[in-house]
């Protein structure tokens, strides 16, 4: 299985000092991949400067082989690098329609992107709310309406930053339902989350970041049955036998 | 009383386009630009010479000269503005403010401070329901409804209209969703320069062609945006309409020099009750 | 030539103070003053108004505009109160500078006019000897801008200065402390205010004649381009800026000489085009930006 997005070496920074010190992260075609960490880790930083939003200080990041670091976010789009960031991720003063219309005209469409029926089985909201403006949608819809854009022409690798952040358990368990759709259409994905459980559960493979390095990289079912590590990395409200005691908000 | 709300109905109609073009700026390079009003002066210089000195008539010198400004503003954008992208507000402030001086003084050089007029034929003014206007006016009136239609359509119906509404809103996510924002910059300078060229020639065939035409509108214009929201294109016509009727009001109770105190007040009130101004952007993200 | 050097002396000095009264209103308090062409008007005619129509002498109508400046500026600083953010004070301020310009020019029957105020007379003009005159309004001018110095000095070394400075840099904990911290920007512009107060009456008084010409928007232009190509640090940075602009564009009248051809208002508006280019070129060039902080100490050579 190759690799369709590896970053080798990854240093980057917003002042003076490097937050990302050295990552090297690998993510096969075809898989789920997701990253974990405490607060601070880097794991955000390291979403966006794949990215492209932060420039890599040193090291490399390759798209299905290609060197990517030159490029800026537009062209990463369109290379099939799609990306979801946690906030701020619809333009909220135009409609759901003209959200998604942006996408198909911007991100690279055509031949590959999925056509409407796979669209509407997965985000079957949407339609209706298609004249609303996408800041007055709730907090999943708005997630919903932020996946679908992404997905608009069919990336090669989706990258999620803390897909369920601000969801009660109820649409975090919707939401990564529709991760595993999106995977199984061919979508490679990347996650960053704090809701280390649920998101391991769809997983095939795992990083830990904490302080700005790789502490561990192991397939997803090793990392969930580690007791040790689940108390320190998986976030504080975690209780001894694994499950969650509530989300803390991110 | 109904003459002078016909004058303010013209006033704000002339102020539409440059106050369009404020916030169609602000909402895409995130700052206010002062140098707007001497870009309409030195567009309408442009038009004169081909409209007085070539012989040209009005209308096809204002057409080329429109697109042509287009051109320019993107030329002076990448002069000025790109290398400081990223600086803070402050910084594209003075440098719009620096930018004013400069082109003000280049229409100054060129023509001196004398008043000039288009070289348009004189039609007598006519009477309709007891209200002298002119077709001057008239033109005025029709020419601003066009542009305002073709704006509207523009942002609503085009992608590029749409990729400008989506950078005002989020730049950041608008390049995670492939937007080239340098393409859709450059894009926005080249409409404000179209909108900016229509309203110096109205504003030339309303008063005179002088140096300080355009910079006398700034603090009005800006005001129109302000109250109508900055970044809403509907706002803008609103917000112009409303300063322009009330401005010529004024004159009824107060001494003309000092119309500027409305759009002030506009302002000062907007500020207090209203920071987003009537239609401003019900999200704003800073 | 003397004499000439001295007289640009003197400019220098009171152009000087008005860039520092804009460093201060901007760099301390992080106000940018765009109507600084208008408060300054406002400072001459005071100062003139009350020697002339007071009978005030030149003390005490240099006091007077001080203090009338300041309350122009604390009032525009306090209709802003509400929205701090640096677009919205920018016009705003633009506006009030556009309207205390139309009040001198309009308003006739205190001003009159586009035609001015002459006859000023200027500090101990009667006391001291005519041909001495010069060099002690050089050193009274001098005078006031090392009293400037300190005095502004002072100001931002001061707990006062130093809270502002810190909640300037953190918007959050600006928030929290809410009105406090306002009414300390208003504090500072009116501040800055009473010094624009000053360098308006030494104009007055160095001119001894006064209209609304002398006020355009080119008096903006010289002091940002001081207070940027000063540069960060002390005040003294700003001092040498505003000294070489002055010496720059002062010196440019010359071009006059060389190149015959042009008219006055031609040569004027080329002046004016490279105060611009040069104002641009500055920013881009200068990535020192513009939050100067204040030092502790004041470095003078």
């Amino acid at each position: 299985m190759s690799a369709v997005l590896s970053v080798a070496g990854l240093h980057a920074g917003y002042g003076a000092g490097d937050i990302l010190k050295g990552i090297d992260v690998s993510l096969d075609e075809g898989r789920v991949l997701t990253i974990i960490g405490p607060n601070g880790s880097g794991k955000s930083t390291l979403v966006k400067t794949l990215a492209g939003l932060l420039p890599a200080r040193q090291g490399e990041v390759r798209l299905a082989g290609e060197r990517v670091n030159e490029l800026s976010p537009p062209k990463r789009v369109r290379r099939g690098l799609a990306y979801v960031p946690q906030e701020y991720n619809v333009f909220r003063n135009l409609t759901v329609l003209e959200n998604l219309r942006i996408a198909h005209e911007f991100m690279g469409g055509g031949a590959g992107a999925p056509l409407p029926e796979e669209m509407a089985a997965l985000f079957p909201e949407l339609p209706s709310r298609y004249p609303a403006l996408a800041g007055n949608l709730s907090g999943g819809q708005r997630q919903m309406l932020a996946f679908a854009c992404a997905l608009t022409v069919r990336p090669k690798v989706l990258m999620l930053d803390e897909p369920s952040a601000g969801l009660s358990p109820l649409l975090t368990v919707e939401i990564f339902r529709t991760v595993k759709n999106v995977n199984a259409m061919g979508v490679s994905v990347l996650m960053v989350e704090q809701n280390a459980i649920e998101a391991l559960r769809i997983s095939d493979s795992c990083v830990v970041l904490a302080g700005g390095r790789v502490r561990l990289a192991a397939p997803a079912a090793e990392v969930l049955g580690m007791k040790d590590l689940q108390r320190l990395y998986l976030g504080d409200t975690q209780q001894a036998d694994g499950q969650p005691a509530g989300r803390a908000a991110a | 009383m109904l003459q002078t709300a016909f004058n303010g109905l013209v006033t704000g109609v002339i102020m539409t386009l440059p106050a369009l073009a404020v916030t169609l700026l602000f909402g895409v390079l995130k700052f206010p630009n002062f140098a707007v009003g001497a870009m309409m002066t030195v567009a309408a210089y442009m038009v004169f010479a081909l409209n007085a000195q070539l012989g040209w008539p009005l209308a096809p010198a204002t057409a080329v000269v429109a697109v042509a400004f287009g051109g320019l503003c993107i030329a002076i954008d990448q002069l000025t503005f790109k290398p400081l992208r990223g600086r803070g507000g402050i910084t594209l402030m003075v440098a719009s403010l620096g930018l004013g001086f400069v082109l003000e003084n280049i229409a100054r050089f060129a023509y001196g401070n004398t008043a000039r007029s288009f070289a348009i034929e004189l039609a007598r003014p006519f009477r309709f329901l007891d209200v002298r206007m002119n077709r001057e006016q008239m033109i005025t009136l029709a020419l601003s409804a066009l542009a305002m239609t073709l704006m509207w359509l523009l942002l609503t119906r085009t992608p590029v209209g749409r990729a400008m509404r989506a950078v005002a809103d989020n730049p950041q996510l608008a390049l995670v969703r492939g937007i080239d924002s340098e393409r859709i910059i450059r894009w926005t300078w080249f409409i404000t320069g179209i909108l900016l060229a229509v309203g110096g020639v109205l504003i030339g065939m309303d008063r005179a062609l002088e140096p300080p035409m355009g910079s006398n509108y700034v603090v009005g214009v800006f005001g129109a945006a302000i109250l109508g929201g900055l970044g809403s294109a509907l706002g803008a016509f609103a917000g112009a309409m409303i300063i322009g009727v009330v401005s010529e009001l004024s004159t009824l109770v107060m001494p003309p020099n000092y119309r500027i105190g409305i759009p002030l007040v506009a302002i000062a009130l907007v500020l207090v009750f209203r920071p987003q101004g009537l239609f401003g952007q019900p999200y704003i993200r800073k | 030539m003397i004499s000439f050097l001295v007289l640009l002396g003197i400019v220098v000095c009171f152009s000087a103070i008005l860039a520092l009264a804009l460093n201060f209103q901007w760099g301390l308090g992080g106000m940018v003053n765009f109507g600084l062409a208008g408060f300054y008007t406002l400072g001459a005619y005071s100062c003139a108004l009350l020697i002339l129509k007071g009978g005030a002498n030149t003390l005490l109508a240099a006091l007077g505009a001080m203090a009338i400046v300041a309350a122009a500026c604390a009032l525009t600083a306090l209709v802003t109160l509400r929205v701090t953010e640096e677009d919205y004070f920018a016009i705003v301020t633009l506006g009030v500078g556009e309207m205390l310009r139309l009040v001198a020019l309009n308003e006739d029957w205190l001003t009159k006019g586009a035609l001015g105020l002459t006859g000023i007379p200027r500090p101990l003009g009667d006391v001291i000897p005519a041909d001495v005159y010069v060099y002690f309004l050089l050193g009274l001018s001098v005078a006031l801008l090392l009293g400037t110095l300190w005095v502004l000095n002072v100001l931002a070394r001061s707990p006062f200065g130093r809270v502002v400075r810190a909640l300037r840099e953190d918007d959050v904990v600006a928030a929290t402390l809410g009105k406090n911290v306002l009414w300390a920007r208003v504090r500072i512009f009116a501040i800055g205010g009473a010094f624009i107060g000053l360098a308006g009456s030494m104009h007055a008084f160095y001119y001894q004649y006064i209209d609304p010409t002398q006020f355009t928007n080119i008096v903006i232009a010289y002091a940002f381009m001081a207070v940027i190509a000063g540069g960060r640090g002390a005040h003294a940075g700003t001092i040498w800026g505003a000294a070489a602009v002055m010496v720059l564009l002062e010196g440019s009248r010359f071009l006059k000489d060389v190149i015959p051809a042009l008219d006055s208002d031609r040569l004027a508006a080329i002046r004016i085009i490279i105060i611009g280019v040069g104002l641009i070129l500055l920013l881009i060039y200068r990535p020192q930006g513009f939050m100067r902080e204040y030092r502790l100490h004041v470095e003078l050579k």
